[in-house]
């Protein structure tokens, strides 16, 4: 049985994939587990693992050539399989053609790895297995509900009055009509909403970014700086950055905190820890416990609406030679101080390793980017779209603060809160911001 | 030279005629042009016909290039385009669109299909000249806007000014075009003024005018409908919106993209004309404009024909019947969303 | 009074021969003519009824002798319009059998490219402005080509021929009323041939034939449309009656058609008796009339008529030949010749 290599889809928006580089050639033999190729996508570089053991085939996918995720670019031939018949191979006759046309496209069901349960639900509301997308390593009721629920979602699309010319805009922006309040007749959705749709949340395509063009203008003799020459990485970077600061209406809520119980509480977990606690860690404990009651800064703004997050995915910004990567801690609301240390201590070893795996990166819904380490007393950060907000946390510093109408000196750290205003606002973040500053400044509430 | 704006930009010396007086000179000029040209219908020679068009055509040209028939639509109109398919270029005037009726075969029939029946042997260079527009309290026998009746039929070619410009242009094009062409004025822009161009020019067909560019709607009117979408116009733009008036000036052969592409632009549209709507002109334009803009509008395109009623006499009532500046601005409105 | 409302310019006096005697060669060329047509109707009956002909076939045979008795009398340059009963006039005015079988055919060769077909077949160049399947449209198409020729004084006539179906027809009134006004070089030659289709003419027409065109002021003659002779003399004089400038003529040819309306027509008791044909078919037949006039004359013997039907039926077997294995026209042709 031969294993479909596919364009693997790895973040929230993600619609197509590049593939930078084959790391097995074509008949090559491959092992489980192996780094098959690598795939650029609009975040960043991953490498990513061989399915199955085999024999790499009917590659597909050039190097530099980008196609659809989920589209099938590889096999891996089971042992002893033979090579599928290529397109391009002469075809014995009309039958084969066909044949082969269809094993291409359409992968049979019974191929596809499905919880029994998810395949009787599959079968009793006539759903193609293998069109449904599998959260985890296969497809489970859950998955074929979601899908259900989608085709649902699609048919209310198509009954969502709306101009042609609507549908157009809204199908480049990736804009589902039925979200959107039409202004038209009868109540259609017609272009201007899309317009106003789109004016009120981060576009998920990347625009054409300026870095690309600079690249490419020549740099002439005359110019006496020097040009560096950026990877990928620092190329995603600049895209996303370029736009989200270009079309994320950000706003910055600052507040001064008391570290001092923080600095208690770190040196109390590091004493139960075998491995490093950092305070980052402890804000991530915090933050994960404040976006649970205030879940509209946990959000992101799409298709001109607020979608709130289940999970308390929470990103960290780490820094690394060739950029700025987001490794993140999945469900960090589950997670108690160790387990949070040992995850950031995975992803961001990884991280700079140039390691990270596609799930490494993906599904953050919050970020935390912690400067405090460089001397920095507090900075503005950038939102990470689609995400809502970033944390920006300073250095812990000695500062003369009065307390009882006294000067004292206290251990005090600058958080500041960068929103996407369209998902969060002011009363909203500074709500959330004043929680976690409560439970900084006294977290042992929350001590586990 | 095919829009008037072209020939004031081109510096072009000009006077100020009326249509009828433009018609009139552009059949002058075409019969001293070509001896095999003549006028022929009811009451075209002294009398000039009831509306005083071809007054004066006959002292120059005589009775024999000038000539009165009976009254005998059927008749004169067959002897032109046996006439035609004999080496002649008749001009046939039938007095009221009305009158269309009664010269069906000849038109659909006989001038239509000689061409095409004969595997490209015959031609009939003809024209049928005729009238068209309601609001001149004739009721409902000489009052229609029949122009969709030829503008279906293969073989012919439809004509409808509403400019002395166009009128003289266009109606030269037609006297040279070797097919039958049926060309229609507008009863009630006979007195309409516009300037001319002294020197010889003619108007191609197929090329739509835009009669007023704007960015936010698209008003596509035909004949004396011209003046109610820029009037129209006027009023829309009292409210910031920007109409685009676009003039087809012949309903075959069709400038579809010139329509096609003001849509686009404006992504809403209006289609204007004063034959029926069922069925009518407005469905064909509305739907060419449908089809080729179709995922650039931002609204249906609406139609707005003469009422599906038989032309009434009464004033109070036949007022109703035909669309007007202030419909047209209302539906305009509405669809702009300012309702 | 009405040489003084007349419009038109004053033609000049064109050549005439109309009373000039009749070579008897002549008459020999008239019979090779209707044998003609009528080999030509007798390969399109077995063509159509052999399926190997589209549409419909209304066959002239019977009538041969109005369509050649005129069109002898008429120059290559002068005009006829004919009727869905066509194949006749369109044989007699000069068309080629095997470019006509093209036609009925609906291949390329046709004189029409194969697009009128049988009802429409028009041979422009042999001056035959078309056979016309609205009933009496012809007579408009015919007026308005002598109205062109009177004012391009090209000394051109036109005829239009008409079954008498075509009299209750308005245009037909229309425009000799306007014929006759300005003296148009037409000749308007009424075919009756008893029946409009199923219907007795008795049934549809009423008052006086002849006093329709009598009532314009036009000069009328009726003729037994089975002697050639005496169509053709008559014709002779009516058409140069019109090419002198003294305007419309109108005759009447009594004839009878001996098959049905069109090929399809074949249980006719119902309109008319066995008998009937059957009399018509053996006693007036233009073809025996004029062979047995001839002989009398000792014109022609059993032998050159004999001639004559072999040649004639061999020309015609050679023209299905030709137009059977004619390619149709190209796919792309059906967009060609709407417009000029």
């Amino acid at each position: 049985m031969a294993t479909n290599v596919i364009m693997p889809a790895l973040g929230v928006a993600q619609e197509t994939g590049k593939l930078l580089q084959w790391m097995k050639s074509e008949g090559e033999a491959v092992k489980k587990g192996e780094i098959l190729m690598v795939v650029e996508t609009d975040k960043t570089t991953v490498e990513i693992e061989a399915d199955a053991s085999g024999i790499l085939s009917n590659v597909t996918l050039g190097v530099g050539q980008e196609v659809p995720v989920g589209q099938v670019i590889a096999l891996i031939l089971a042992p002893g399989e033979a090579a599928r018949p290529r397109q391009a191979a002469l075809p014995t006759g009309r039958g084969e053609i066909e044949a082969t046309e269809r094993g291409k496209s359409e992968p049979s069901a019974t191929g596809v790895a499905a919880s029994p349960l998810a395949r009787r639900i599959a079968e009793e509301n006539n759903v193609d297995l293998s069109l449904v997308k599998p959260a985890g390593e296969k497809i489970e009721k859950a998955d074929v509900l979601a899908y259900l629920e989608s085709l649902k979602q699609r048919s209310n699309a198509r009954l969502a009055p709306a101009s042609p010319k609507a549908r157009v805009a809204a199908g480049e922006h990736d804009i589902d009509v039925a979200t959107i309040k039409g202004s038209g007749i009868e109540g259609a959705v017609i272009y201007g909403d899309i317009l106003s749709a789109v004016a009120a949340r981060a576009p998920r395509q990347a625009a054409p970014p300026a870095g690309r063009g600079e690249a490419a203008s020549p740099t002439g003799s005359a110019d006496d700086t020097e040009t560096v020459k950026v990877g990928t990485i620092w190329r995603i970077m600049a895209e996303r950055t370029t736009q989200s600061w270009t079309s994320v209406p950000h706003f910055y809520l600052t507040r001064e905190v008391n570290a001092g119980r923080l600095m208690t509480w770190r040196e109390r977990a590091q004493k139960r820890s075998p491995a490093k606690i950092t305070y980052t860690d402890l804000i991530v404990r915090l933050a994960a416990a404040a976006l649970l009651q205030h879940p509209r800064v946990n959000a992101r703004w799409q298709d001109g609406a607020v979608h709130l997050n289940h999970d308390v995915n929470i990103g960290l910004a780490v820094a690394i030679e060739d950029g700025l990567v987001v490794p993140v801690i999945h469900q960090a609301q589950s997670l108690s101080i160790v387990e949070i240390a040992a995850r950031r201590a995975e992803v961001v070893g990884r991280a700079q390793a140039g390691k990270l795996k596609p799930a490494d990166i993906a599904g953050g819904t919050f970020t935390i980017s912690n400067l405090g380490m460089y001397g920095v007393d507090s900075f503005n950060a950038i939102v990470n779209p689609p995400q809502a907000a970033i944390l920006a946390v300073g250095r812990i510093v000695q500062r003369v603060t009065p307390v009882d109408d006294r000067p004292a000196v206290q251990h005090m750290m600058t958080l500041t809160l960068s929103c996407d205003h369209r998902a969060v606002d002011g009363a909203r973040g500074a709500q959330f911001l004043q929680a976690l500053a409560e439970m900084i400044e006294e977290p042992l509430g929350l001590l586990d | 030279m095919s829009t008037l704006k072209e020939a004031i930009a081109q510096g072009k010396p000009m006077r100020e005629l009326t249509m009828a007086q433009a018609v009139r000179e552009a059949l002058a000029e075409e019969m001293r042009r070509d001896p095999t040209v003549f006028v022929m219908g009811e009451d075209v020679a002294e009398a000039g016909t009831p509306f005083k068009v071809l007054l004066g055509l006959v002292d120059e040209f005589g009775t024999s290039r000038v000539i009165d028939t009976p009254i005998s639509e059927p008749g004169f109109a067959a002897i032109g385009v046996g006439a035609a398919m004999t080496g002649m270029r008749p001009v046939i005037d039938i007095m009221f669109g009305d009158f269309l009726t009664l010269t069906m075969d000849q038109m659909v029939n006989q001038a239509a299909k000689a061409r095409y029946m004969s595997g490209g042997k015959f031609s009939v260079p003809i024209v049928f000249r005729t009238t068209m527009g309601a609001t001149r309290r004739s009721a409902a026998q000489h009052s229609q806007s029949l122009h969709v009746w030829p503008s279906h039929v293969p073989g012919l070619k439809v004509v409808m000014p509403c400019t002395p410009y166009d009128a003289k242009g266009l109606l030269k094009t037609a006297i040279r075009d070797n097919n039958p062409v049926v060309y229609f004025e507008d009863k009630m822009n006979f007195t309409t003024k516009g300037m001319v161009p002294d020197e010889e020019y003619t108007i191609p067909f197929g090329v739509a005018d835009i009669k007023r560019a704007g960015t936010d709607i698209t008003l596509v009117a035909t004949s004396s409908m011209v003046y109610v979408a820029l009037g129209a116009a006027d009023k829309l733009k009292e409210l910031g919106i920007s109409a685009e008036v676009i003039d087809p000036r012949t309903t075959f052969p069709l400038d579809k993209q010139t329509m096609i592409d003001s849509a686009k632009k404006t992504s809403r549209a209006i289609v204007i004309d004063e034959g029926y709507e069922r069925y009518g002109v407005t469905a064909e334009l509305a739907s060419i404009i449908a089809d080729g803009a179709f995922y650039y509008l931002d609204a249906p395109v609406k139609r707005m024909g003469a009422m599906d009623v038989p032309i009434p006499f009464s004033p109070a009532l036949e007022d109703l019947t035909v669309p007007t500046a202030e419909t047209v601005f209302q539906m305009a409105k509405m669809l702009c969303g300012r309702a | 009074m009405a040489a003084d409302v007349n419009p038109l310019p004053v033609t000049e006096s064109h050549q005439t021969n109309g009373d000039s005697p009749v070579d008897p060669e002549e008459w020999l060329h008239m019979y090779r003519q209707m044998f003609r047509i009528r080999a030509f109707e007798e390969e399109v009956n077995g063509l159509y009824t052999r399926a190997q002909m589209p549409g419909l076939a209304h066959l002239y045979i019977g009538e041969e002798a109005v369509a050649v008795g005129v069109c002898e009398a008429l120059t290559k340059q002068d005009y006829i319009t004919s009727t869905h009963r066509g194949h006749g006039h369109c044989l007699a005015k000069g068309a080629e059998p095997d470019r006509m079988f093209a036609e009925l055919l609906g291949r390329e060769a046709g004189y029409c490219r194969g697009k009128g077909g049988s009802m429409h077949i028009a041979d422009q160049d042999g001056g035959n402005l078309g056979a016309n399947a609205i009933v009496g449209a012809g007579t408009g198409i015919a007026t308005g080509a002598a109205f062109s020729a009177k004012w391009r004084n090209s000394g051109q006539v036109a005829v239009t021929f008409f079954g008498e179906g075509a009299l209750g027809q308005g245009l037909v009134y229309e425009v000799m009323n306007m014929a006759s006004l300005w003296k148009l070089p037409v000749v308007y030659v009424c075919e009756n041939n008893l029946y409009n289709e199923y219907t007795h003419y008795s049934q549809t027409t009423a008052g006086e034939l002849r006093g329709r065109p009598a009532a314009f002021g036009i000069p009328v003659e009726e003729v037994n449309g089975q002697d050639v002779r005496e169509v053709h003399t008559t014709a002779r004089r009516l058409i140069e009656h019109a090419r002198s400038g003294k305007g419309p003529a109108f005759l009447i040819c009594n004839t009878y058609r001996y098959h049905g309306h069109h090929v399809g027509d074949i249980n006719r008791a119902y309109y008319r008796s066995k008998e009937e044909e059957q009399m018509w078919s053996t006693q007036r037949d233009p073809l025996k009339m004029l062979a047995s006039w001839l002989t009398d004359q000792h014109l022609a013997d059993a032998g050159i008529f004999e001639q004559i039907e072999t040649d004639a039926r061999a020309e015609m077997k050679a023209a299905v030949d030709f137009a059977v294995k004619a390619p149709y026209p190209n796919a792309s042709e059906v967009t060609d010749h709407v417009y000029a």
